[in-house]
C-alpha cells in the first residue's frame, strides 16, 4: 500500500473511530441525562404527594377561603411554583383556591383552562394522580394533578406546578456532568489524534525506508515485507533497459538517471496505486501487478513495453527512444517466495536479452527441469558459502609451478557443488552477478598471497555482459597493482555471438595487464578465427585431444597448434594431464605448460601454500 | 462536535422558547381579533403589561395595525376597561376587571403560565357574533 492510500485509510478509520465514540458519548448523555429526568421527577411527584397531604388537611379545614389560600401559600417554595385547588362545575374548570401571591392569585370561581387538555381527560378517565413534564410551559416544569373524590367521582382536583427553577437545579448539575464528560471526549479524541499522527509518521518513516530516492519507485527491501501468501492473483514482471550502459557511456549518467525515471513515469500511466513498482537494481525493476487476471495482465505489460518503445525520452540535448526487456511469472504464488519466483521470471529476462532484447518471456513450470536444488545453490551464494580451489600448472621448461587455475566450488549442508552442477542455471539469473564478484575477490586474495598467475574461467558470452564487464571493471580499480597475474578464460563451449564486440572489451582489459586465455581450444565451438578477435595469451588444449596424446592423431593435432599459438605469440598449457608418459610426450611436443593430476589436483589455498610456497614452487 | 452541538441547540432552544410564549400570545389575539372583527387590516389597541411583547409579532402580519390609541382600533386588549369608549370590542387582560365590567367583549390573560379565554356570552348574542364550535367552551 502507498503513503497515499495509507493515509486514506488511516483519515477514514480515523473518521470511523471519531464517529462512534461521538455516537457512543451521546447516545450515553442522553440516556443518562432521560435517567437524570426520570429520577428527579420521580423526586419531585414524591414531594408533591407529601404536599398533598398538607393541601387536604388546609382545605378540609374549616378556615375561610382567603385564610386557606393564605395557608397555601405557606407551602409555595423555590420549587413549589403554584398549589391551586379547581373544581369542575356544568363542565367546566374552575378555581376553588389558589396559594399563589396576591398578584398572580386566581379569584374563586375563575374559569381556568387546562393547556394539555389530554393530561386532564386521563385524570377523569383514571381517577387517580397523574403528572405530566413540559419544559416549555412558562416557568412551569412538572404539573401534578391529584384528584379528590367523592362518591367515586372526581369532586376537586389538587395541581401542584412545579418550577422550571427545580428543573434547573438539577440541569446544572447535569451540564457540570455534560462538561466532565466533554472534556473526557476531547482529552480521548486528543489521544487519537496524537496516536493516529505518531503512527502516520512512524508509517511514513518505515516507507520512506523503501523508496529508492531516485525513481520514488520501491526499493528491493519492500520484498521483505511481501509475504507469499498474498501472491494469490497476482503477477511477477522483471524489466531491464535494453543498452543502458551505452545511455550512460554515450550520454553521461544524468541521462541515465532521466531515462530511469522517465521509465518509471511511463510504467506508473499503466498500474495502479496498490501495485508495486521496485527498482530491483541499477536498471531493473520488478512489478508486482496485485489482483489481476493473467491474460489481462500480459496484456498490461504488452502495453507497458509498448509505451516505453513509443514515448521518446527528453534528455536535454535530444530524445531518444529506449526499449527493455522482461521476464513475468504468472503464478508466483507457486513459489517458495517471492524473490524465489523473481528469479524465475529473471531467468526469463535473461533469454529475452539474449534472443535479442526489446521482448519479453513469460515463465512456464513445464520447462523447468532443473536436477538439483537451485535454491540451495543461491542461499550458499547469498551466504557466502563459495570457495576456489587452486589447480598447479606447471612451466615444462623450467620444471616449476608458475600458474594455477582457480576452481570455483560451493558448499551447502556438508555437499559440495561443482561449475558443472549449477553454472549453467544460474547464469541465467541476477545470482550470477553476485557469484562472479565474489570469485573473482576469492581469486585476487589467492592472487595478493601467492603473486603468482591465476587464471579462471568465464563464458565468451560473459564478455559481451555488460554487468560482467562492470564488475571486472571495479574489480581492476580495487585490485589495480596485481591485475598482471590475472587471466580470464574464455570458454568456448558455446558459438561466440557479437565476436567484435567481444573483442573490443578484450581490448579493454588487456590494456589493465589482464592476461587472455582461450580455454578447451581445438574442440566443440572452436573457430580458428576466434584467435584473431581475442588475441589470447595462452591456448588451453581441450582435453579431449590431451586425452588421447598417446596417439599419433592426437600428438598431430597437439604439434599444430603449438605451432598455431607460436604464431599468434601465445603460450600452450595442455590440460588432463595424467601420467608421466603423457607429460613426456607433451615436453616433446613442445608444449608450454602442463596441468593435470599427474601434477596435482585442485587444492584450497592453504594446502597450495604449504607445499609450494615453501618449495618454491617446483613441480 | 456532536455534544458541542447538542449543547448549543439546548442554549438555542432556551433563547427561542423566552420568545415563544409572547408569539403564543400573539396568534392568541390574532385568532380573537379574526373571530370579532370581519375585516381587514384590523387596528388592534394593546395596553396590557402581559401583551406588549406580543406588538412585534402583530405588526409583522399584514392583517393587523397596531394602533395607539384605543379609539383609532377595532379591538383593544387592555388591563382596565377605558372611560369613555363606546362600541369598541374590549378584551380585558384581567379576571377581576373582566368581572367588573360586562360591556367587555371578553377577557384574555395569562396567568400560571396558561392562557385564559372567556368570551362574554351577552355580547356575542348582542353583537350576532358567530363562535366556531371549537371555541364554545370560552363562552360564559
Amino acid at each position: 500500500m502507498n503513503l497515499k492510500a495509507y493515509l486514506k485509510k488511516t483519515i477514514l478509520n480515523f473518521f470511523i473511530i471519531i464517529t462512534i465514540i461521538f455516537a457512543l458519548i451521546f447516545i450515553l448523555l442522553k440516556t443518562f441525562e432521560n435517567e437524570f429526568y426520570k429520577r428527579i421527577a420521580d423526586i419531585e411527584i414524591a414531594h408533591a404527594f407529601n404536599l398533598v397531604y398538607k393541601i387536604r388537611q388546609i382545605i378540609d379545614s374549616k378556615e375561610t377561603e382567603k385564610e386557606k389560600n393564605r395557608l397555601l401559600n405557606y407551602l409555595i417554595s423555590n420549587d413549589v411554583k403554584y398549589i391551586y385547588v379547581i373544581k369542575k362545575y356544568k363542565n367546566k374548570l374552575r378555581y376553588i383556591y389558589d396559594g399563589s401571591p396576591l398578584s398572580q392569585r386566581a379569584i374563586y370561581f375563575q374559569p381556568f383552562e387546562p393547556v394539555n387538555k389530554k393530561l386532564w381527560q386521563k385524570l377523569f378517565i383514571s381517577k387517580s394522580p397523574v403528572f405530566e413534564t413540559n419544559k416549555k410551559a412558562n416557568g412551569i416544569w412538572l404539573t401534578f394533578l391529584y384528584p379528590i373524590l367523592k362518591q367515586n367521582k372526581i369532586d376537586k382536583i389538587i395541581v401542584i406546578d412545579i418550577s422550571l427553577e427545580a428543573y434547573n437545579k438539577f440541569k446544572n448539575l447535569l451540564h457540570l456532568f455534560n462538561k466532565l464528560f466533554l472534556i473526557i471526549s476531547i482529552i480521548v479524541f486528543s489521544i487519537i489524534i496524537l496516536m493516529n499522527f505518531f503512527m502516520f509518521r512512524l508509517y511514513k518513516e518505515q516507507f520512506e525506508s523503501f523508496i529508492d530516492p531516485l525513481t520514488k519507485t520501491f526499493n528491493r527491501k519492500i520484498l521483505e515485507t511481501i509475504e507469499k501468501d498474498n501472491l494469490q492473483n497476482d503477477i511477477v514482471a522483471i524489466f531491464d533497459i535494453d543498452n543502458f550502459k551505452k545511455i550512460n557511456d554515450t550520454y553521461g549518467h544524468n541521462a541515465g538517471d532521466i531515462v530511469l525515471k522517465q521509465l518509471v513515469n511511463i510504467i506508473k500511466k499503466h498500474i495502479r496505486d496498490y501495485d508495486y513498482l521496485i527498482r530491483y537494481g541499477g536498471e531493473e525493476f520488478v512489478l508486482l501487478l496485485k489482483r489481476l487476471n493473467k491474460k489481462y495482465a500480459v496484456k498490461k505489460i504488452e502495453q507497458i513495453f509498448e509505451a516505453v518503445r513509443k514515448t521518446p525520452i527528453d534528455i536535454g540535448q535530444q530524445k531518444i527512444n529506449i526499449t527493455i526487456s522482461g521476464g513475468i511469472h504468472l503464478e508466483p504464488y507457486k513459489e517458495k517466495n517471492l524473490l524465489e519466483a523473481i528469479k524465475k521470471a529473471d531467468q526469463e529476462l535473461y533469454l529475452a536479452k539474449k534472443n535479442g532484447k526489446n521482448r519479453f518471456y513469460i515463465y512456464s513450470e513445464s520447462i523447468d527441469n532443473k536436477i538439483f536444488n537451485l535454491n540451495d545453490i543461491i542461499e550458499s551464494i547469498e551466504k557466502g558459502n563459495v570457495t576456489i580451489y587452486l589447480q598447479p600448472i606447471l612451466n615444462v621448461k623450467t620444471n616449476k609451478i608458475e600458474k594455477f587455475e582457480a576452481l570455483a566450488r560451493i558448499y551447502n549442508n556438508n555437499k559440495i557443488y561443482l561449475p558443472c552442477n549449477f553454472i549453467n542455471e544460474i547464469k541465467k539469473t541476477n545470482i550470477y552477478r553476485d557469484f562472479t564478484s565474489i570469485i573473482l575477490d576469492l581469486v585476487f586474495n589467492c592472487i595478493t598471497h601467492l603473486q603468482k598467475e591465476i587464471s579462471i574461467n568465464f563464458f565468451a558470452e560473459d564478455f559481451n555482459d555488460e554487468k560482467f564487464i562492470n564488475i571486472i571493471e571495479e574489480k581492476a580499480q580495487k585490485y589495480n597493482n596485481v591485475l598482471n597475474y590475472l587471466t580470464l578464460e574464455i570458454l568456448e563451449n558455446e558459438k561466440i555471438e557479437n565476436i567484435n564486440e567481444l573483442s573490443e572489451h578484450l581490448k579493454k582489459l588487456r590494456e589493465k595487464k589482464i592476461k587472455i586465455s582461450i580455454d578447451d581450444f581445438g574442440s566443440d565451438y572452436s573457430n580458428l578465427n576466434y584467435l584473431i578477435y581475442i588475441k589470447p595469451d595462452y591456448i588451453k588444449i581441450d582435453s579431449s585431444i590431451v586425452k588421447f596424446v598417446k596417439n599419433e592423431e592426437s600428438q598431430k593435432i597437439i604439434k599444430s597448434i603449438v605451432l598455431l599459438a607460436k604464431e599468434f605469440n601465445a603460450k600452450t598449457i595442455a590440460e588432463f594431464v595424467e601420467d608421466k608418459e603423457s607429460l613426456e610426450i607433451l615436453k616433446t611436443l613442445k608444449v608450454d605448460y602442463i596441468q593435470g593430476y599427474y601434477i596435482s589436483k585442485p587444492l584450497p589455498l592453504d594446502k597450495i601454500k604449504e607445499i609450494y610456497l615453501n618449495n618454491s614452487i617446483s613441480a | 462536535m456532536r455534544v458541542l452541538r447538542y449543547l448549543l441547540i439546548l442554549i438555542i432552544a432556551t433563547i427561542i422558547y423566552a420568545g415563544d410564549v409572547n408569539k403564543i400570545k400573539a396568534e392568541i389575539i390574532e385568532n380573537i381579533s379574526m373571530l370579532y372583527i370581519k375585516k381587514h387590516p384590523i387596528y388592534i389597541f394593546i395596553k396590557s403589561n402581559y401583551f406588549n411583547k406580543t406588538k412585534k409579532y402583530l405588526q409583522k402580519n399584514y392583517y393587523f395595525y397596531i394602533v395607539n390609541n384605543c379609539n383609532k382600533a377595532d379591538i383593544c386588549f387592555v388591563d382596565s376597561y377605558p372611560k369613555n369608549i363606546k362600541g369598541k370590542i374590549i378584551f380585558l387582560t384581567s379576571y377581576l376587571s373582566y368581572l367588573k365590567n360586562k360591556n367587555a367583549a371578553g377577557a384574555f390573560f395569562w396567568q400560571k403560565g396558561r392562557p385564559t379565554i372567556i368570551f362574554n356570552k351577552q355580547f356575542i348574542i348582542n353583537h350576532h357574533i358567530k363562535i366556531p364550535k371549537e371555541y364554545e367552551d370560552f363562552v360564559e
